[in-house]
């Protein structure tokens, strides 16, 4: 046996490419619902005073079901089949893709649009960017726009929630962005102005007016609550619109806790179909004497026509606004406000540049399995915040990070003792995030219970779909 | 290529997501495989890629030396398969799964590559590192030390000890076919 025949035996592992991507693209999700990659946003926002798109070139892969599609397809389609886009394919199909011939060349580099395409609410644009873009401050292989719509500003451009891919062609790169129409009232055909102020630094601007137009879209009205009291949640959804090659759903969710979050993760039809849902646009939000309403529209896969129910699989996954004590005393109790769930601190000592607290946690359940302990300790570097009692208040709830200089969001934790949940975190006063002027007396304790409580899978619940003439 | 993946460490290091997941891709079959051979099906082998993306980025804020990313990350997955491990403390059989998702054609080398990858299943879970690291990841026996977290000297024994284990169990995995 030698390494050549180790590794030739590894790697007969069959690896489900399209699955392993899943996967990470899962964890990264997970991440940016978690503490840290808050922070990110953060700094992505105040870094960059328009929004940088980071456009990295990585494989495509070609989906067996594409390949089949696309035999018929006119040579657009081999364009969408390239970025793995199954609605673009399906669209040129239906020859119902905007064929597109503008051009610009500024300080030497030429973008081109080739096409774009509506359909529900899925906006997408392709076109070309010749390879000059490689003198530009970026590396080989990537390719970033920093761009508004609609004569918008910097961050403010509902537009910019945007997916965007690039692929390698001769003499230069060929790149998709798409989105989700933003505004409630979807048009049959409108013109969508759109300024790239520089590629990889180099400054334009390049202005284009992109048309975009779609035939009626079929309207299914449903109008069906479905209510969890015991979660203070409720669903209503409103209607799905068909398209030429997706729908969109429509629904209001109702919340007793404002940033609960229902995720409708599938739909099942009678026939068994499976529908898998895109994200959304948040069109509404109002808090009402009942909770706080919100109305999200969804591109999910295309509903066929023939069928007479669809079941919904939502989950929710719970908010607990994070509870708070003033670091003036060294003994404390702080519980959730929902769940029974709660912190009891039996000291706080600082050590130079150290602050050491130590706590229990009380109200989890007995004989926590070792994995379960595992992922407490990991979740519990992040879930303690130490911040300046006057900056309490300037924490975004949207985005919600401690103030740069006035926090400390991370901590090193140990476990002292599993059968009494007791722990010790230990806060770096040094470290990259800290507190200028770090006073005991002026720190207030922030405590977030929200990850001990896992989502919850809701029960499904099935809508008859009216029949259509 | 070196001083690209270098400043692709750099960007993730400060929050670039982009950048991050690029870096994750670059190599998922080498991660994929690693979880394999420890969890040994699919659906755990997936749970420790989604496991060790989530855990590496939320944490990625701490490697202080972009260099040591790869190694890095490598000591996550090995740890998110090490936990799956001793959740399930199951066996399931790795051929069955292994032949049914093979392609259609013969391939004559498969029957002793399944033998090998069952040996190093065998293996016990620190030897098993070690052989992995070593012959999968052609690392130095200093960089799995310092993925082990473990003296070059422990390594050193590891790979000894496990070497000569996957012999002993290769060779009679063999003489059963054979005989």
């Amino acid at each position: 046996m030698d390494n050549k025949e180790m590794k030739a035996a590894i790697e007969q592992i069959p690896v489900p490419k399209e699955k392993v991507f899943e996967a990470i693209e899962k964890g990264l999700t997970k991440a940016s619902q978690g503490g840290h990659s808050k922070k990110k946003k953060v700094l992505a926002g105040s870094a960059t005073a328009a929004a940088l798109l980071g456009i990295t070139l990585a494989s495509g892969f070609i989906n067996p079901t594409m390949n089949k599609v696309l035999a018929n397809a006119p040579l657009i389609g081999a364009l969408f089949q390239e970025f793995d886009d199954s609605t673009g394919v399906n669209l040129a199909n239906q020859d119902a893709v905007t064929v597109l011939n503008q051009s610009q060349t500024k300080n030497g580099v030429t973008v081109k649009l080739t096409s774009s395409y509506f359909d529900g609410n899925i906006i997408s644009i392709t076109g070309f960017v010749d390879e000059d873009v490689e003198k530009g401050h970026n590396e080989k292989g990537e390719v970033s726009f920093d761009l508004n719509f609609e004569g918008n500003k910097g961050d403010h451009d509902p537009w910019l929630g945007i997916s965007h891919d690039i692929r390698k062609v001769k003499n230069g790169y060929n790149f998709q962005w798409k989105t989700e129409y933003p505004y409630e009232k979807i048009p049959d055909q409108f013109t969508l102005p759109v300024t790239i102020h520089s590629i990889n630094g180099i400054k334009g601007e390049w202005n284009f007016d992109i048309p975009f137009q779609q035939d009626k879209n079929t309207t299914l009205a449903i109008e069906q609550e479905q209510a969890y009291p015991d979660d203070g949640v409720k669903i209503k959804l409103e209607k799905i619109l068909t398209a030429k090659a997706s729908s969109t759903l429509t629904y209001e969710i109702v919340e007793k806790y404002k940033g609960d979050d229902i995720y409708i993760d599938k739909a099942v039809d009678d026939k068994g179909k499976v529908y898998r849902f895109d994200n959304g646009t948040d069109l509404s939000e109002s808090t009402q004497k009942d909770g706080f309403h919100s109305t999200v529209r969804r591109a999910m896969t295309i509903v066929d026509k023939d069928i007479s129910s669809l079941t919904f699989y939502p989950t929710l996954s719970f908010a607990d606004p994070k509870v708070h004590q003033l670091l003036d005393k060294k003994t404390f109790t702080l519980n959730s406000k929902r769940f029974d769930l709660g912190v009891q601190v039996n000291d706080v000592t600082q050590k130079g540049e150290e602050l050491v607290i130590d706590y229990q946690l009380t109200g989890l359940p007995k004989n926590l399995s070792q994995r379960k302990l595992e992922t407490i300790n990991q979740n519990l570097e992040y879930l303690i915040w130490l911040v300046d009692k006057d900056y309490l208040a300037k924490i975004d709830p949207e985005n919600p990070w401690p103030p740069k200089n006035h926090g400390v969001p991370f901590n090193k934790v140990k476990l002292i003792d599993k059968a009494t949940a007791h722990f010790q975190s230990t806060f770096d006063l040094n470290g990259q995030e800290r507190i200028e002027n770090f006073k005991l007396g002026n720190t207030m304790f922030l405590f977030d219970f929200s990850s001990f409580v896992a989502s919850k899978e809701l029960k499904p619940f099935t809508v008859e779909l009216p029949k259509k003439e | 290529m070196e001083t690209e993946s270098h400043r692709l460490v750099k960007k993730a290091i400060k929050g670039n997501k982009g950048a991050f997941e690029k870096l994750v891709q670059e190599h998922y079959e080498r991660i994929y495989r690693t979880a394999y051979l420890y969890v040994h099906n699919e659906a755990d082998a997936l749970d420790v890629v989604q496991e060790a993306t989530y855990q590496a980025f939320t944490s990625i804020h701490s490697l202080k030396n972009p260099e040591y990313f790869s190694t890095w990350f490598t000591r996550i997955v090995i740890r998110c398969s090490g936990r799956v491990l001793k959740r399930k403390n199951n066996v399931v059989p790795l051929s069955d799964e292994i032949l049914s998702n093979l392609p259609g054609q013969a391939n004559v080398y498969i029957e002793e590559s399944l033998q090998l990858l069952n040996a190093i299943k065998q293996l016990k879970e620190n030897y098993r590192t070690a052989i992995i690291l070593f012959y999968y990841y052609d690392y130095s026996i200093k960089t799995i030390s310092s993925v082990m977290e473990i003296p070059e000297s422990t390594v050193k024994t590891y790979l000894s000890r496990g070497k000569a284990e996957l012999k002993k169990s290769y060779n009679e995995e063999e003489g059963k076919c054979h005989g």
